[in-house]
């Protein structure tokens, strides 16, 4: 929904984050609710498009801890492991005795579960958080709106949240010419370990190929479930070619 | 593969003579064929990272097929990751059975741009994006994704490769560039509710600091050609982009249909204009003045020549170009004209409101509610609109002109085929001053469907009267796109 011309939306004057701030404390509860995630192990499906390409769907299993360490092994539409770590990450073709390595992810590959893992740390040194008025969202909710500024970056993030429910719908990054930059939508929440979790989650992101959308089901979710540290890492044989994301 | 790239591939010298062994055995074995006695294999001049442990962990016996087969194994693990101009130089075997293999791996050593004209700058830009620094070794890989990123970056037409070798074994890159041409063709073909099957193409050309838009239509209703129109505009942008004059002519001759007088008039035109435009890419707005030089024949009442000289402020508003999604996109447009002519005979005014927005209630679902009112003050039939046009769909062969009119709609559109179809049902409703002065309100609606293809988006309705049978409507359509 494009906010910035819906006629009807109501524009607060924007109340600024402080101590003791009920707009402070409706953000903070649901950072920490998103923080009680700590593993995910979930079989997923992802639906990935380029500007002017067909569709690609990937299917596989996910995994992934509170220190952002993740693992996916597809097995469609070949076998290919994915696994990210503090030393990088790796995109393994085990058929053709590849990995890819690079140290930053692509946007367009992002795959996490956590709306808000970038604000549990330096909320309040680092952002400035506004309440910028309530909006009709999906059929009969009443979202909340916040612009959270980056004071270290400069970027405008808009989150739609339900606050009865904790739960974050929708995040968008603007850049100083408020355009678009990169869209995620939450849905399809469901409760698990008393956990309220999106089981579809959507990004859009503008790349140098034009703008990737990727659309990602989740099915089967274990949540909180001890994961062997030993999964994110992997010893690739050592004939194993390897290449950078550049080649 | 895309055509370039195959004529870099074309063009590449390529360094594969003969595998690249060059073998210097020993003045002993060359007679003897006996097999060496290797203590370890030393791959000189290696630089790039490229897994050989492998090979240097060998030792022992080795003949001379065996040499050749780790020299093959060599050359191909070069060429596998792009190296293609990486060779085995020599091949050696030291007293102290040390096998040295020395490898060239071929150098680049400049980048020779030419070919760009327009903008002279992208010759040195595009050298430091070939080549960020003098001297890597030469990878195709790394040089193909270069040119595809320099091609998107520069909007060029094509990059052209040559290479060639120095007296040092090293390399030049010298490359062509084409610049895209700065024109773009776009049409589009519709089933105008008025004048029937409506082709239309134009040319926008892009010069360094104005830009040509011409376009031409016609139409055909009833197996006759019912309109006819040429359009010319010329833009002068002034110190920013946005900003422009422009000067146009637009040349008519349409035939419309007076329903309620059961009569047909034609009405040839030209009109020169105008005006200033200033765009942001959020707002637009623009001021004209055009004088519309009409010839009508067998209108009622008036068979002279039309003098029309009319002002008309002009705004829209629309985020398309700020959101990932432009199908999220609202739009406002309100246009206001006042004129003087010598059919009306008094000043008079015509104004249009036109909005839309959308809403995804969920990621497949869009609804989009749409308004749309055109009033004139001229009580001339020359002035008004047809009530039944794109905006109020279900009603055909009903060529009902109104003053005012006012109409609205509700399009529901789920996503059948992720980012390709989309369909859905529609309404919209209209409430209008018909021809006798009477208002009227009236509901059509039908079933929508949309499909987008390599930016080409072709709609397809099927609409009807809400209070008739759905066999009673008509089909609507239209295809547009740019090439």
């Amino acid at each position: 929904m494009s906010s910035v011309f819906l006629i009807g939306n109501i524009v607060d004057s924007g109340k600024i984050y402080g101590n003791s701030d009920p707009v402070k404390d409706i953000f903070q509860r649901i950072v920490k609710e998103s923080s009680k995630v700590k593993t995910i192990d979930a079989d997923i499906t992802q639906e990935i498009q380029e500007s002017g390409s067909p569709i690609q769907v990937f299917k596989g299993r996910y995994r992934v801890d509170s220190k952002g360490r993740f693992r996916i092994d597809y097995n469609e539409p070949g076998k290919q492991i994915v696994l990210q770590n503090e030393k990088g990450l790796y995109w393994y073709y085990p058929d053709d005795n590849m990995v890819y390595q690079a140290k930053k992810e692509g946007a367009e590959r992002k795959v996490q579960i956590n709306p808000l893992s970038e604000f549990k740390k330096g909320l309040e040194e680092r952002f400035e958080v506004r309440s910028i008025g309530k909006q009709v969202y999906g059929f009969f909710v009443i979202a909340e709106r916040f612009v959270v500024i980056d004071k270290v970056k400069g970027d405008t993030i808009l989150i739609w949240v339900e606050k009865e429910k904790n739960i974050v719908l929708k995040k968008i990054l603007r850049d100083k010419n408020n355009r678009e930059i990169m869209k995620e939508v939450y849905s399809g929440y469901k409760i698990i370990n008393d956990i309220n979790l999106p089981t579809v989650i959507d990004v859009s992101a503008r790349t140098d190929r034009g703008i990737t959308r990727s659309t990602t089901y989740y099915r089967n979710i274990r949540l909180n479930k001890k994961l062997a540290k030993k999964i994110f890492y992997m010893d690739f044989p050592s004939n194993v070619e390897r290449r950078t994301f550049d080649e | 593969m895309n055509k370039d790239v195959i004529k870099i591939f074309v063009s590449i010298i390529i360094f594969l003579t003969a595998g690249g062994v060059f073998a210097r055995e020993r003045e002993e074995n060359r007679e003897t064929e006996k097999p060496l006695i290797v203590t370890s294999i030393q791959l000189k001049g290696k630089t790039v990272k490229i897994n050989t442990q492998d090979i240097e962990n060998k030792s022992g016996q080795l003949s001379k097929e065996e040499v050749k087969r780790i020299v093959a194994d060599i050359t191909k693990r070069y060429r596998k990751r792009g190296y293609a101009a990486a060779y085995v130089d020599e091949v050696i075997i030291r007293n102290d059975g040390i096998l040295v293999i020395s490898i060239h791996e071929t150098k680049v050593v400049a980048v020779r741009v030419r070919g760009a004209e327009k903008k002279t700058t992208i010759n040195t830009d595009l050298e430091k994006v070939l080549l960020p620094e003098k001297g890597e070794v030469f990878n195709r890989f790394l040089l193909e994704k270069r040119i595809e990123l320099a091609k998107k970056g520069f909007e060029l037409e094509s990059i052209k490769i040559n290479l060639k070798e120095t007296e040092t074994g090293d390399m030049i890159i010298n490359v062509l560039v084409e610049e895209k041409s700065p024109g773009e063709f776009y049409g589009q073909i519709s089933m105008d509710m008025s004048y029937g099957i409506t082709p239309m193409v134009g040319y926008f050309y892009l010069f360094r600091r104005s830009a040509l838009d011409t376009n031409v239509l016609l139409s055909i209703r009833d197996d006759e050609l019912s309109r006819v129109e040429a359009n010319i505009n010329y833009y002068i942008f002034r110190d920013e982009l946005p900003k422009a004059v422009f000067f146009g002519l637009n040349f008519r001759r349409i035939t419309d249909i007076w329903q309620s007088r059961e009569t047909n008039y034609t009405t040839t035109s030209v009109t020169p204009v105008v005006g200033a435009r200033h765009n942001t890419g959020i707002i637009y707005y623009g001021l004209f003045l055009s004088e519309i030089i009409s010839f009508p024949k067998d209108y009622p009442g008036f068979d002279n020549a039309i003098y029309d000289t009319r002002l008309t402020f002009d705004i829209k508003i629309s985020d398309k170009d700020l959101l990932l999604d432009p199908r999220e996109a609202s739009y406002l447009r309100l246009s206001l004209s006042a004129g003087w002519d010598n059919l009306n005979k008094i000043p008079y005014g015509i104004a249009l409101l036109k909005a839309e927005t959308s809403y995804f209630p969920l990621l497949w679902l869009r609804f989009t509610p749409k308004i749309q009112s055109r009033a004139t003050t001229s009580v001339e039939r020359f002035y008004w609109s047809y009530v039944y046009d794109e905006t109020f769909l279900g009603f055909f062969d009903d060529y009902t002109a109104s003053r005012f009119k006012n109409t609205a709609g509700l399009d529901i559109e789920i996503e059948a085929a992720k980012g390709l179809l989309y369909i859905g049902p529609l309404i919209n409703c209209g409430y209008f001053l018909n021809e006798e002065n009477n208002w009227i309100f009236k509901t059509g609606t039908g079933l929508k469907s949309s499909i987008t293809i390599s930016g080409i988006t072709i709609l397809l309705y099927y609409a009807w009267d809400i209070t008739k049978n759905p066999k009673e409507g008509g089909f609507y359509f239209m295809a547009e796109g740019k090439f």
